[in-house]
């Protein structure tokens, strides 16, 4: 009799939230688009191959933006660009926070004081000041902002790992492990990490979330990706204008619409992973 | 009790000194105002005496402490672009973020708490589901998103709200005015709230529900509604009351960007233009006024963490 | 005295936790062990028993060096423990093992049983990949659980189970000591005593010294050559298993013996020694711990020197007013 392995466990019990299968399914359905922009989209982003602002029609089926470019292929690179950077700026915070964390919470003394000090001077700081005086001061672009929301989100990470090492450490198999004589980076990599990982996972899938509405609004401000390069952000911009607002929906709506999609996704994902992770429904 | 908050105090105070550091580093890097002013009509010479007079021909650390000390003598300095004192500055923008970030507050917990609570003695079934998915839909559309689509059908399309400004132009501003220009960005703001609120307010009434001490009440025979209004609520009231304190930097941060989109006259707007324009007074002001805020809303949900929980020693 | 068979003794120690009160800016003291000597003989079980909080587990962990002495000593086949730097401890490591209470948390449980038990072994050279491998299985079968079962994951186990796999790790690494620390409170009573007849013929069939803590005086009674009772981080009697069951000489020893329940209908009648109140918070000072709940104390007992008598061959008290035998 085959026994269950423990993936296997939690791959079912995410399985019973219907919703968020379908979620990571067209979650996965969205990433590969984006992905394959290069290869699927019909025309250049960038360069004009149509006419001024028309409406969707056979030959673009999402119709043109003001300087004829399509923008269905607009749409796809944005989509890219935007997912680019979620997911860059998730990776930073959480390697970042991963290894604060554990060398806070497993080291303890000054070491942790002084890390946690610093984490809870940065995650006192109101968050959208920090990210709005850093984007006006760089260079505005693609990797300031990647760089910047890594840097804002890693504290949630850097605070959730400690928590998980103060606790694990005071269990009777950590204490198994120091009486057995096991040195600490097995404790610390062996023991203490893969039980951490779980909630991180699931605290990156906010952050990630997080990190594609922030770019979003930060590009439509102006100071995320800048132009020409599209990302959802930028891309609305232009409903700034009344015409455009009023007049031209094609130009905006369905870029929000992408933002919305992927946000809402990744979110109904991240709570499924949650109640699948669960060592309570074990 | 007053020990505790003491020290609590004396605690946030280097944490406040450290955050005012790090805004002042970060800003430095960012280079001097006086490239804004830069241009073919002004001399060198000008240049050079506004550096003197703003102090920016000194160390960066010199600048902190000449900004620090001013500070303890009660001056948050002027502003480089309009000469106002910040502190006027930040005092005559402030009413309007307040009463923006409170009415979006207590109308999103007006939707979040009773659908929360709703969710979750319908858990599992199909309108726990609606409200989940709502409660997801809500936290997922950008607040620049939602704002551009009210605007669309409210303003433009059916003229009912004006989309811009705290009041119309030329009328005095009475109360009915300025509810109508509130309405929208408000709206707006309270999705968000509501958005995260409502999951998280589920989960702790279901918490509630399942203790045994319910069970036992119930047991005993009293009505469901009866159990929940009167058990549940009262200890619900402890997260609710946490939300509520870490609620306010992430309202802040969206009424920045709620108030660019409805020109709302905000404390927001006045920290994009200076953020824009290196004003560096205004921003410290800025900074230094939303780190006050965080750290007094952290303590406030601390002290009544203590009040309301009576497990905690202290 | 310097017991030359003992393999594990801890010498005058003492462990205080410093508590800080949010309300008051001064640090309170929490004296956990005070002023305890013991030495534990090659082959013996020897019992250390008393009430929640009287320091018992504490002692456990000083004994099994998880934590520091305030003062005093630690030795371990005479060598001092307490003052080993860590790198040469933690090869001394695998001869004095220990086993806890909760065995639902002493397993990760994310890992596999077979790894549970093979990864220390690996780590100290017991053997390579296959050696280990077939010393997993007889671990296993050495505890009486189905070898079939090593690839499971600690859940799949229940209770009694998860202790065995516990005493499998801690024989894995060939100790010579064995601590538990209420191996068998949290169990059901009939898988009890599985274990502790477990335990019994692992300690004939390999020669193990065990070091045995437990509340219940039955329990440890059962299992221990000699037993210590504790009360409030003290030692007031100890002495040989039967000695103490038949004789006790504190009155803390009868009124515990006293507190289980008897099954003889004519045992009803007894008269039994009942102490005076709750725990206290903090001992007397200098007198004995029981000093204000005894219902014998008297003036002397206030006066009297703190220290353990021996009123018959190995048996000692600390109570001054036990007669010797």
């Amino acid at each position: 009799m085959k026994h269950k392995t423990h993936f296997g466990m939690i791959a079912r019990r995410f399985m019973k939230h219907k919703m968020a299968v379908i979620c990571l399914v067209l979650l996965v359905i969205l990433i590969v688009l984006a992905l394959l922009a290069p290869v699927i989209a019909p025309y250049s982003p960038t360069k004009p191959s149509g006419k001024f602002s028309s409406p969707p029609s056979s030959e673009h089926i999402l119709g043109t933006d003001k300087i004829g470019r399509d923008m269905y292929s607009r749409i796809l690179y944005a989509t890219q660009v935007s997912l680019e950077v979620g997911f860059l700026a998730t990776l930073i915070s959480t390697v970042v926070g991963v290894v604060l964390g554990l060398i806070s919470g497993y080291f303890g003394g000054a070491v942790d004081k002084a890390i946690m000090s610093f984490t809870d001077m940065v995650m006192s700081f109101p968050y959208i000041l920090l990210v709005l005086v850093a984007a006006a001061i760089f260079q505005p672009g693609k990797w300031s902002i990647i760089l910047i929301l890594g840097f804002v989100d890693w504290p949630g990470v850097a605070r959730l790992v400690r928590g998980n090492v103060l606790s694990l450490r005071e269990t009777n198999f950590v204490k198994s492990d120091i009486t057995s004589g096991m040195p600490r980076r097995y404790i610390l990599f062996s023991e203490i990490l893969p039980n951490t990982i779980a909630p991180v996972l699931v605290y990156a899938t906010s952050v990630f979330a997080l990190s594609i509405l922030d770019e979003a609004a930060l590009s439509y401000l102006g100071m995320g990706v800048q132009p020409p390069t599209p990302s959802l952000g930028n891309l609305l911009n232009g409903a700034e204008s009344l015409s455009v607002l009023t007049g031209k929906p094609w130009l905006w709506v369905p870029a929000g619409a992408v933002i919305i999609l992927l946000v809402m996704c990744i979110n109904f994902v991240g709570d499924a992973l949650r109640d699948a992770l669960d060592p309570r429904n074990e | 009790m007053w020990k505790y908050v003491l020290k609590k105090i004396l605690l946030a105070v280097p944490v406040l000194l450290g955050i005012t550091i790090i805004d002042y580093a970060i800003m430095s890097l960012a280079g001097s105002p006086l490239d804004m002013m830069v241009g073919p009509r002004v001399s060198e010479a000008a240049l050079a005496s506004r550096a003197a007079q703003w102090g920016l021909d000194q160390p960066v650390y010199v600048q902190y402490w000449n900004w620090l000390m001013e500070l303890l003598h009660g001056n948050l300095g002027y502003s480089y672009k309009s000469y106002q004192p910040v502190a006027e500055l930040i005092g005559s923008h402030i009413g309007p973020t307040l009463l923006l970030m409170g009415v979006s507050m207590v109308l999103g917990l007006l939707i979040a708490v009773p659908a929360g609570i709703y969710s979750a003695v319908h858990r599992y079934e199909k309108r726990d589901y609606a409200v989940v998915s709502a409660s997801f839909l809500f936290s997922s559309i950008p607040g620049f998103f939602l704002s551009l689509i009210l605007i669309y059908f409210l303003n433009v399309r059916l003229g009912l709200l004006p989309s811009s400004g705290m009041s119309t132009a030329g009328t005095g501003g009475d109360a009915l005015d300025i509810i109508r220009h509130l309405i929208m960005p408000s709206i707006v703001l309270a999705v968000g709230v509501a958005g995260g609120n409502i999951r998280y307010i589920r989960s702790a009434v279901l918490e509630i529900l399942e203790m045994d001490y319910l069970r036992t009440a119930r047991a005993k025979g009293m009505g469901r509604k009866i159990v929940i209004r009167r058990h549940a609520l009262r200890n619900a009231l402890l997260p609710i009351v946490t939300v509520i304190g870490m609620q306010i930097p992430t309202l802040f941060g969206g009424a920045v960007i709620v108030e660019q989109m409805f020109s709302w006259p905000g404390l927001g707007l006045v920290t994009m233009s200076a953020v824009t324009g290196r004003d560096y007074p205004v921003i410290m002001g800025v900074c230094l006024l939303s780190a006050v805020v965080v750290l007094a809303s952290n303590l406030l949900t601390d002290i009544l963490y203590a009040v309301v929980d009576p497990t905690i020693k202290y | 005295m310097i017991d030359e068979m003992a393999v594990l003794e801890v010498r005058h120690v003492s462990k205080d936790y410093r508590i800080s009160g949010e309300n008051s800016l001064i640090a309170k003291t929490f004296h956990a062990v005070e002023d305890v000597s013991l030495s534990v003989r090659k082959g013996e079980t020897f019992g250390i028993v008393g009430e929640s909080g009287c320091g018992k587990s504490t002692l456990a962990r000083l004994m099994v060096c998880l934590e520091k002495p305030t003062s005093g000593e630690v030795l371990f086949q005479g060598m001092r423990m307490d003052t080993m730097p860590e790198g040469q401890l933690r090869r001394i490591r695998p001869r004095f093992q220990m086993v806890f209470q909760d065995s639902g948390s002493s397993l990760n449980p994310r890992k596999r049983v077979q790894d549970i038990l093979r990864e220390p072994m690996l780590y100290h050279r017991i053997g390579n990949r296959q050696q280990t491998d077939r010393r997993v299985d007889e671990l296993l079968e050495m505890v009486g659980l189905p070898v079939e079962m090593k690839d499971r994951y600690p859940h799949a186990f229940s209770g009694g189970q998860r202790q065995r796999i516990c005493i499998a790790r801690a024989l894995s690494l060939n100790p010579d000591v064995i601590i538990l620390d209420e191996p068998v409170s949290a169990l059901d009573v009939s898988v009890q005593a599985q274990i502790l007849n477990l335990l019994r013929e692992l300690q004939e069939k390999l020669g193990l010294t065990y070091v045995f803590i437990g509340h219940g005086l039955g329990a440890v009674h059962y299992v221990s050559h000699r037993i210590a009772v504790m009360y409030l981080g003290q030692i007031v009697e100890y002495g040989s298993s039967d000695e103490l069951f038949d004789h006790p000489a504190h009155p803390y020893t009868k009124a515990l013996l006293d507190a289980a329940p008897v099954a003889q209908v004519d045992a009803r009648d007894r008269i039994r020694t009942s102490l005076k109140g709750e725990m206290d918070e903090e001992p007397p000072r200098g007198a004995c711990p029981l000093f204000n709940r005894c219902p014998f104390a008297d003036a002397s007992c206030e006066t009297f020197e703190n220290r353990l008598r021996e009123i018959a061959p190995g048996h000692f008290t600390l109570c001054s007013r036990a007669k010797e035998a």
